[in-house]
């Protein structure tokens, strides 16, 4: 018999242990994985908050445009000119007229802003006399410059009365 | 060396070496994990703050516009329903909800804002309430019905009535109130507790051009604007 019967001593190899200590580091690092995807969630939330905000804010701002103003538009920003794009109610800026063209993307589309703060792509088509005469559909679109693909878009119509 | 005391080797347990190391390794795992307990502690506590902001201001945000939306509502055309007050800090506005020719039911007076108490000069934004000389408290964005000023969104630093008159033109103080056709309302929200390893360096622009900011404090915050298209003025 050996000093050291080292076959008769129950215990772990340096190589479980080492294993065991990985497996648990896998573990910890799923639950920091959980912890960045519910972050992502909240960041997520925020953004589609902002864009349903956005295209909310559009289509009352197209809404409250007169029915014709391509002709007798008004000056939202009070610069004394019906000049930009955002006081203008109009199809026919873009692509397509009239309902197919409600879907089109830039740099095709009726209308298009950046949000004041930059983080928000904010577009809109137009189609006239659709889907009765005398009435305008409106569908807004917003994208975010975050990095997402998530796009919400609101559609509305306007009654010429 | 004698028999018996060889057998004593043979007897299982630890050696001092073999318990340091032990102890060398479950240290290092338990310094692991607490410090990844920790940071998760850290985003836990600064997200519970985040969507609480964010809650408060949707909620707060979407109960303005549907009431504003309704500004003016008076079928009888005997109330005289509109806007009464339109300031930077506060809209006013009264709707005949229960169709009875006045204004005077219950809900049908509204005044949207920040209390005296929270706002004395009106500006929209909270006066340093604190006295800490720094002008960044917050207070319950409120509205107001007869009875006083009742919360319904807290924590928050500032508001903007930006006003769309029936001529186009945008103002935060329009000379004729009745000419009021839209409202784009902004508000800025603070998270209720600071976050000592976040430093808030972004400046808040609103419709009517005013700046918020950078504030260089602690503190998160999220900024929303709604237009709102009162559907009964004007007609």
């Amino acid at each position: 018999m050996s000093t050291f019967d080292t076959d008769r001593q129950s215990g772990f190899t340096l190589i479980e242990v080492l294993i065991s200590i990985v497996i648990l580091a896998i573990g910890i690092f799923s639950v920091h994985l959980m912890q960045l995807s519910s972050i992502r969630g909240n960041h997520t939330a925020m953004i589609l908050t902002n864009e349903a905000n956005w295209a909310s804010f559009r289509i009352e701002q197209l809404l409250s445009l007169p029915y014709n103003s391509d002709s007798n538009g008004r000056d939202d920003d009070g610069d004394l000119a019906v000049d930009e794009a955002d006081e203008q109610f109009v199809d026919g800026a873009g692509t397509n007229n009239g309902g197919v063209g409600l879907n089109d993307a830039p740099p095709n589309t009726d209308g298009i802003l950046v949000s004041p703060d930059g983080n928000y792509t904010i577009y809109w088509n137009v189609a006239d006399n659709f889907p009765v005469a005398n009435m305008k559909t409106m569908r807004v679109f917003v994208q975010n410059n975050f990095g997402t693909t998530k796009t919400v878009s609101f559609t509305n119509c306007k009654t010429n009365f | 060396m004698k028999q018996n005391e060889r057998d004593n080797y043979t007897e299982s347990g630890f050696t001092i070496i073999e318990v340091m190391i032990a102890l060398l390794i479950s240290g290092l795992v338990i310094a692991a994990v607490y410090s990844a307990f920790r940071s998760q502690q850290d985003s836990y506590l600064a997200q519970e703050q985040v969507v609480e902001m964010q809650q408060n201001i949707r909620a707060g945000v979407d109960l303005m516009a549907r009431e504003i939306r309704a500004a003016g509502y008076d079928p009888s055309q005997n109330a005289n329903a509109g806007v009464t007050v339109a300031t930077v800090g506060q809209f006013a506005f009264t709707k005949d909800d229960n169709e009875d020719g006045d204004v005077l039911g219950s809900g049908e007076a509204i005044t949207f804002g920040f209390s005296l108490d929270n706002d004395a000069n009106g500006d929209g934004i909270v006066d340093d309430l604190n006295g800490d000389t720094i002008q960044n408290d917050v207070a319950p964005l409120a509205r107001n019905s007869g009875s006083g000023f009742q919360p319904i969104a807290e924590n928050i630093q500032a508001v903007e009535f930006y006003y769309i008159l029936a001529n186009g033109t945008a103002t935060t103080a329009p000379a004729i109130v009745a000419n009021v056709r839209s409202v784009q309302v902004t508000v800025l929200a603070r998270a209720g507790n600071a976050d000592r390893k976040f430093i808030n360096t972004q400046m808040y622009t609103t419709p009517s051009g005013a700046s918020w900011g950078p504030f260089g404090d602690n503190f998160r915050r999220r900024l929303v604007t709604i237009h709102v298209k009162c559907r009964n003025m004007g007609l």
